[in-house]
């Protein structure tokens, strides 16, 4: 009796837990269309090269909480047009977060850095966090989501296939051990992933990097418009920001823009 | 362990067999039939009998037969308690000659035993083909060569070095059936060959007009021309292709009027898709081999080579074409040079300009079309004071009248006009020759266009590793791998652990047996009732307490029962059930149904408690 009562709570669980699942799913992948005018009207204004006009239509659509990369990308474009390559250069990175797989924006993206100033060259990252890094490179936050995801639901199946099938025995050590370095791979790189969606920054102003936080502080190095830093930590308006060659120094953050 | 001394046993059981009969082989060659007709297949078969283990010996090489291993055949016989045991290895046998054989004798040496057998006679005749009319009067024996065979012919034999020669092999069929023919190939020391053309198939008569033999011809063509003087053989050449040999042809009585239809009928009832029906048919490979032909070689006449020449051999003519005529200085003109003809255009080169002056010049461009090289050659003026295109000259080996030619065409007259000032003299590298760096190539860099369609809109940081919805549905796998493990280790343990399986199941077995006494309470059958209830309350005892379930008596209450801490209470409540069980199954005293309501109330109780206790 009270087995049965059990099993029948714990299928009444799943179900309610499934639909939950799937409902948010629809929820997240609802495509919203208001405030979709102010998209075509900003294509316009950028064909009569109205630029300034484009991006505050284009921004319009951002206030109201709405982004995609096709978004970011024209914006990327108008402010690349209108000769403001940081803020060009930051819309890029924005959305090569949600299409990394662009071609256009992949090319528009390596021609706007090709034209900052200073040539910097990258000090390479850990060995392991590049091959990662590279290894995931063209999946956009939710489809490696998605992908653990899958590698947890694949690694589940597996042990329990390995218990109730006795012909997948002998394969279920295997399998566990493919799908757990993939899944270990995976979330270290959804980990290093979230830590540069909130840490990296674009630098939409010519900016000094100085030793101190404070204007009278003694100027370290040179941050070119369009360039990528990484926040460290931040005070009283000053920001502490690694540039890609490894050096630190601290910036005002009215100089730079977190994408 | 017993399965290996079985085997053992089995292999000195055979070894014996093999042993016993080892004396009394006998060898014997037979064949199926002992007449056949040319292009029918014999089977030849090698019997050992009292042998089962001799392999295959290999295939007998016999004089105008071409031999084939079929595979072997064993038989075991017990009679009358008498076992006998033979092997046959199987041939078959093509005839390539028609006339009387005497095949063998044979002799097989196995395990230092030689095994000899007596000759056997075949008779290969001409068969169904004597009926045709045409070899009526046809005394020669007949061969298999006579029926297929490869020719090798080249247009002439006395060469000159790189001089480009027909050559051609021909296979000739007459009613045989053949599949499956590959290109020929032949040996052809000091020469180099062209890839063969499609071949072409037509039928030729071979001897006299009336006597004729209607001849099926696959011709191969291609062309030869020699890399080294001397004196060479050609050949031999050789191609393979697969014989196909009805194996039973069925016999058929012609009529005349049939034979006035000859090959019509003949084709058709021989036709390929009443073969695969109604007879099977063999497939023999067979590599037809031609004869040589020796070759000469000697190289190009010394007197009379101009100085021009170039290696050229053949018969050709020479174009030459030049565009524009009226240019600036630095502008390129093309010279197109055509070289028509037949001959061996891999020794033809590029005429040469007789004076290159005032001009700069450009390597030439060859390309090869059917019986036509053309070259084409960009110069461009350096000066304005060039007035012509100078003469140029083509020699050539011509071997069908063995002198050298010259062909000159030119001077073509060309306007080169000054550069005007601002230009500036810049030379124009050829089209299409100069390789352009593709960094050149983008004149002006600009960032590709706007996207269209705002493409998918979403909440801006809504990411799904955020979302709760997401993030909860984790947890199902997780908590269905969970039960499924517990249940699986609980299914796993009920397998094994007995005392367990019966403890977990004493609860489920008692309710059964409390209902079932209750049914009999309510038919008021003290008998059987208290039969239920004594056995219940044995079986749950027993199960709990893991003993066999007939050793269950009032005793263990003492014995068992107090020990573990039970209450004195259920102990008594315990010993008096027993006892009323007692009393109603073998002293034939009447209970009442309230008596009875009593007992059932007690064994209830006594459940309760041991399962609340969890004895």
């Amino acid at each position: 009796m009270k087995r049965k009562t059990f099993s029948k709570i714990f299928i009444l669980v799943l179900i309610f837990a499934a639909s939950l699942f799937f409902q948010s799913l629809i929820c997240f992948c609802e495509n919203t269309n208001s405030g979709i005018e102010n998209f075509y009207r900003a294509n316009f204004l950028y064909e009569q090269t109205q630029y300034t006009e484009a991006i505050k239509q284009y921004e319009a659509l951002i206030e109201k909480g709405l982004v995609s990369a096709n978004l970011y990308y024209n914006l990327g474009n108008s402010y690349f047009k209108k000769g403001d390559l940081g803020k060009a250069i930051l819309y890029y990175e924005r959305a090569k977060r949600l299409a990394p797989r662009d071609i256009d924006l992949e090319s528009n993206y390596a021609y706007a850095r090709s034209l900052i100033k200073a040539k910097i060259t990258e000090q390479r990252p850990l060995w392991f966090v590049h091959i990662t890094g590279k290894l995931f490179a063209k999946l956009t936050m939710d489809e490696l989501t998605l992908f653990i995801f899958f590698l947890y639901i694949a690694i589940v199946s597996s042990i329990i296939l390995g218990l109730y099938l006795k012909f997948m025995k002998p394969y279920t050590r295997f399998l566990l051990i493919i799908f757990g370095i993939m899944l270990i791979l995976g979330v270290f790189a959804l980990g290093a992933r979230i830590c540069c969606h909130y840490a990296d920054a674009i630098i939409v102003k010519e900016a000094e990097a100085k030793f101190e936080p404070f204007e009278r502080g003694t100027t370290h190095f040179v941050l070119s418009e369009g360039m990528k830093v990484s926040i460290r930590s931040s005070k009283d308006g000053w920001a502490k920001v690694k540039r890609i060659d490894g050096k630190i120094g601290w910036v005002n953050q009215s100089f730079l823009e977190r994408i | 362990m017993n399965k290996l001394k079985i085997n053992y046993l089995v292999c000195i059981l055979l070894l014996g067999v093999s042993l016993c009969y080892a004396d009394d082989v006998k060898f014997e060659v037979t064949t199926d039939k002992d007449k056949v007709s040319l292009g029918q297949s014999v089977k030849l078969n090698f019997s050992f009998y009292g042998l089962q283990n001799i392999p295959a010996p290999q295939a007998p090489q016999i004089e105008n037969f071409q031999t084939r291993y079929l595979g072997p055949s064993t038989r075991v016989s017990i009679i009358n308690g008498k076992v006998s045991s033979s092997i046959t290895h199987t041939y078959t046998l093509l005839p390539f000659k028609t006339g009387a054989f005497t095949i063998g004798p044979f002799s097989v040496n196995y395990k230092g035993d030689v095994y000899a057998s007596k000759p056997i006679q075949l008779e290969v005749v001409e068969g169904p083909l004597e009926e045709l009319p045409w070899s009526l009067d046809r005394e020669q024996e007949a061969e298999l060569k006579d029926r297929i065979f490869l020719v090798l012919e080249v247009e002439k034999t006395n060469v000159y070095l790189n001089e480009l020669v027909p050559l051609t092999v021909k296979l000739y069929v007459q009613n045989l059936t053949v599949r499956d023919i590959q290109y020929p190939q032949f040996k052809r020391e000091g020469f180099s060959m062209e890839e063969f053309q499609e071949p072409r198939q037509y039928q030729q008569v071979i001897g006299r007009v009336l006597g004729g033999v209607l001849y099926d011809v696959i011709e191969f063509k291609t062309n030869i021309f020699a890399i080294k003087t001397g004196k060479f053989m050609l050949g031999e050449a050789q191609l393979s292709c697969n014989l196909i040999v009805k194996k039973e042809r069925r016999k058929r009585q012609r009529s005349r009027a049939q034979d006035f239809f000859g090959g019509f009928f003949d084709d058709f009832f021989s036709g390929d898709a009443f073969e695969d029906f109604f007879a099977g048919y063999e497939t023999y490979p067979l590599t037809l081999e031609s004869a040589q032909i020796p070759m000469t070689v000697v190289d190009l006449p010394r007197e009379g080579k101009p100085a021009e020449f170039d290696g050229a051999i053949g018969d050709f003519k020479f174009e030459l074409e030049a565009g524009p005529q009226e240019l600036k200085v630095g502008d390129p003109i093309t010279l197109r040079m055509i070289i028509e003809g037949e001959g061996n255009f891999n020794t033809v080169r590029s005429p040469q300009l007789s004076s290159q002056e005032g001009f700069k010049v450009y390597d030439p461009q060859a390309t090869l079309k059917d019986n036509k090289k053309i070259f084409e050659q960009v110069l461009i003026p350096t000066t304005e004071n060039v007035k012509k295109i100078p003469k140029i000259t083509f020699s050539f080996f011509n071997p069908k009248k063995e002198n050298y030619e010259t062909i000159a065409k030119g001077a073509i007259a060309i306007k080169v006009a000054k550069l005007e000032k601002e230009e500036g003299f810049r030379m124009v590298g050829m089209p299409g020759v100069e390789l352009t760096p593709l960094k050149e190539e983008i004149l002006g860099r600009d960032i590709a266009y706007i996207k269209e369609s705002a493409g998918k809109l979403k909440r801006k940081g809504a990411y799904l590793y955020k979302n709760k919805g997401f993030l909860l549905f984790q947890a199902i796998p997780l908590l269905t791998l969970v039960v499924l493990l517990v249940t699986h280790k609980k299914r796993e343990r009920l397998k094994t652990d007995i005392p367990y399986a019966r403890w977990l199941h004493a609860p489920k077995k008692a309710r059964k047996g409390f209902n079932k006494a209750k049914a009999l309470l309510e038919s008021n059958n003290a008998h059987a009732f208290y039969e239920v209830v004594f056995k219940t309350l044995q079986e749950y005892l027993g199960d709990k307490l893991h003993l066999p379930t007939g050793g269950i008596t009032a005793s263990i209450v003492d014995d068992i029962l107090e020990p573990k801490g039970i209450a004195q209470e259920i102990l008594k409540i315990l010993k008096e059930i027993f006892s009323e069980c007692d009393m109603a199954r073998y002293a034939p005293s009447e209970f009442s149904q309230i008596q009875m309501l009593g007992s059932l109330e007690k064994l209830e109780e006594i459940i309760n408690y041991l399962e609340e206790q969890k004895l």
